[in-house]
């Protein structure tokens, strides 16, 4: 055992790593806003919501598939209704608007309720990256939520072609595009106003709540425009039924009728809803640069 | 003896009367540059025409709760907008200028933490968002600085203040940062916790970072710096040395504590002294005030000396920060 003895030096040693770039900063809040989404990190209670819906819109696609192939095995030549991606549509639409409603106000009412803003604000963030970065996350999740559950229907439903895999992809490719564009009008149709109402509400349950409560009375008001109306004041209600909004475009885009929808009982073109869509959106990112300029 | 207006600052700040080069509420190469800002919030005037420096070492900005403290340093760290005036924070402006920010470490007052993060996750998410890598030995060090590493992965909503408060001084650490503005740093900290952390500072502001404190716990402040800014409602009350402070308060007498054998005897001789006010006998000594401390001082062995009594002790008794706030508090009313 040596006898010497040595005080080490515990005296403030500068950082001297390197200094990263502004996509530095980004990144991490984009991380930080996945994470939090799915209540990665944190209690278990924090990820029940979440994964349950996910959950939720995985099962059906997966119930479609195992159901062919009982029914069917690998001997089929047109899934039919089941393989339809457009009804499917019809299944993960709720589940979407809901997986949203839940996670945008979760990334962020919290910081200004408990004051964390500052975080960002004393550090080389701007507004726009702290909104590019939570807007980015809630985009890339509402997408994987609904592309997920179509990709299981799609490999799952071409798997069983009678020709084999490649030969059942082959025959399904032709609805990619479809899907990709719908899934957006999905994602951004109703991620646009689940982000202008986290802007102001002061508790993530009222965000929720609220945007729960808009989207189905812009739908329902709009729903319940009789039929034979051609009143001025039911042309302006229609282009606001955010909830319809995406399943126009869809429609618009499979080529469906869609008579029931809101636009059409008013004789408004499909494409309406495409626009409306936009709308939202462009107003709830002015909004969003507008109300965060001066916190951040 | 310090003129009042060299010592105080209080004749010149707002009026822009004094060379600034004079006036101790600036400094000769600063960093953080304050001019004529004010900010009002709706009719309430939250800080009124503040000009005043900070360089390297520790300043302390005095306050009561709502004089404008937390106001000014968000003004600094560019939270906030000016409602007039400037601020410029290494010669650029924080509200437009966002680099500004890869320099400056920030402990707010608020809870501004993330509960559902262990310190660890928080510090590191602090260092990405300053740009830094940060990397596992960055991270662990300022942790370790704020002695927090053996509850660093616990989640920050089971901390204590204290624990929290060190894990956002450990978050304004971790980018090194140049310029360290500190709301009520020491709030809930335990004493001996309070120790290590104003050691820090102390540690910090001799490797040359600029350190600002905001704090209305005197007896904190004064254990950081000698240097302080007071503000009261809004406005700029004093600044400089918390001794020069004092003395440039020629208007109220100063107190001071003899530690006498025979005071009646000694009182009797002080009366003769015209720098002496009052003297008030104690059971233990006396307590004179005087208009100038010096002259009683120089003047008190040969008093003592012709009364034939022994002093053993002389202490001025309202020369600490917190006597010197007092009497300010009194100039304001």
């Amino acid at each position: 055992m040596s006898s010497e003895g040595t005080v080490y030096d515990l005296g403030y040693t500068p950082y001297e790593g390197p200094r990263l770039g502004r996509s530095g900063a980004i990144r991490a809040i984009f991380v930080d806003s996945i994470r939090r989404s799915l209540g990665l990190r944190r209690k278990p209670w924090a990820k029940v919501l979440p994964w349950a819906l996910v959950g939720a819109a995985i099962a059906p696609a997966a119930f479609f598939v195992t159901f062919t192939f009982m029914v069917s095995g690998f001997s089929v030549e047109d899934a039919g209704a089941f393989g339809s991606p457009d009804q499917f549509f019809d299944y993960i639409g709720t589940l979407e608007m809901l997986f949203v409603a839940l996670i945008t106000p979760t990334l962020l009412v919290p910081d200004r309720q408990h004051g964390v803003l500052s975080i960002y604000a004393s550090r080389p963030v701007y507004s726009s990256d702290y909104l590019l970065a939570r807007a980015g996350a809630v985009l890339l999740l509402a997408t994987l939520f609904m592309l997920i559950p179509h990709a299981v229907l799609f490999f799952g439903i071409s798997a069983l072609n009678v020709g084999g895999l490649w030969a059942g992809l082959k025959f399904n490719a032709d609805q990619i595009p479809e899907i990709l564009i719908t899934t957006v009008a999905y994602v951004v149709g109703y991620g646009a106003p689940a982000f202008l109402v986290s802007l102001y509400a002061k508790r993530v349950a009222i965000g929720t709540g609220v945007y729960v409560a808009v989207m189905f009375m812009t739908g329902a008001l709009a729903d319940a425009i009789p039929l034979a109306s051609g009143l001025l004041a039911f042309k302006v209600l229609a282009p606001m039924s955010l909830f319809f909004h995406p399943m126009t475009v869809r429609d618009w885009l499979f080529d469906l009728e869609g008579s029931g929808m809101p636009l059409a009982r008013v004789d408004l073109p499909q494409w309406v809803a495409a626009i409306s869509i936009v709308v939202v959106a462009v107003v709830s990112a002015g909004l969003a640069l507008k109300r965060y300029r001066s916190e951040i | 003896m310090i003129e009042p207006t060299a010592a105080s600052g209080i004749e010149a700040n707002g009026q822009g009367s004094v060379d600034a080069r004079l006036d101790p509420a600036f400094v000769a190469a600063p960093t953080v540059e304050v001019e004529a800002v004010s900010k009002w919030f709706g009719t309430k005037v939250a800080v009124s025409d503040v000009s005043c420096s900070f360089g390297p070492g520790i300043t302390g900005v005095l306050g009561p709760n709502g004089a404008g403290k937390t106001t000014l340093l968000r003004m600094i760290t560019g939270l906030l907008k000016t409602s007039e005036g400037s601020v410029s924070v290494f010669g650029m402006n924080p509200m437009t200028e966002n680099s500004v920010y890869a320099r400056i470490g920030l402990v707010p007052e608020d809870d501004a933490a993330y509960g559902f993060l262990t310190a660890r996750q928080f510090v590191r998410y602090a260092a990405e968002l300053s740009r830094c890598d940060a990397s596992k030995t960055s991270v662990e060090h300022a942790l370790g600085k704020v002695n927090l590493m053996p509850a660093a992965d616990r989640r920050i909503a089971e901390y204590s203040k204290g624990m929290r408060q060190r894990a956002k001084v450990a978050a304004a650490l971790v980018n090194d940062p140049e310029l360290l503005l500190l709301d009520e740093p020491l709030n809930g900290a335990d004493p001996t916790q309070r120790g290590v952390l104003i050691s820090l500072f102390h540690e910090l502001a001799d490797a040359g970072r600029t350190i600002i404190v905001s704090s209305h716990v005197l007896a904190e402040v004064e254990r950081m710096t000698n240097r302080v800014i007071a503000i009261l409602d809004g406005k700029l009350a004093a600044a400089g040395e918390i001794r020069a402070i004092r003395q440039a308060m020629s208007h109220i007498p100063h107190r001071v504590r003899i530690e006498v054998d025979r005071p009646r005897e000694l009182a009797k001789a002080l009366m003769d002294i015209p720098a002496v006010v009052a003297v008030h006998v104690r059971k233990d000594g006396l307590e004179v005030e005087t208009e100038d401390l010096s002259e009683l001082g120089s003047r008190l062995p040969k008093t003592a000396l012709g009364a034939s009594v022994r002093v053993t002790r002389f202490e001025p008794v309202d020369a600490s920060l917190e006597s010197v706030f007092r009497h300010l508090l009194k100039i304001r009313q």
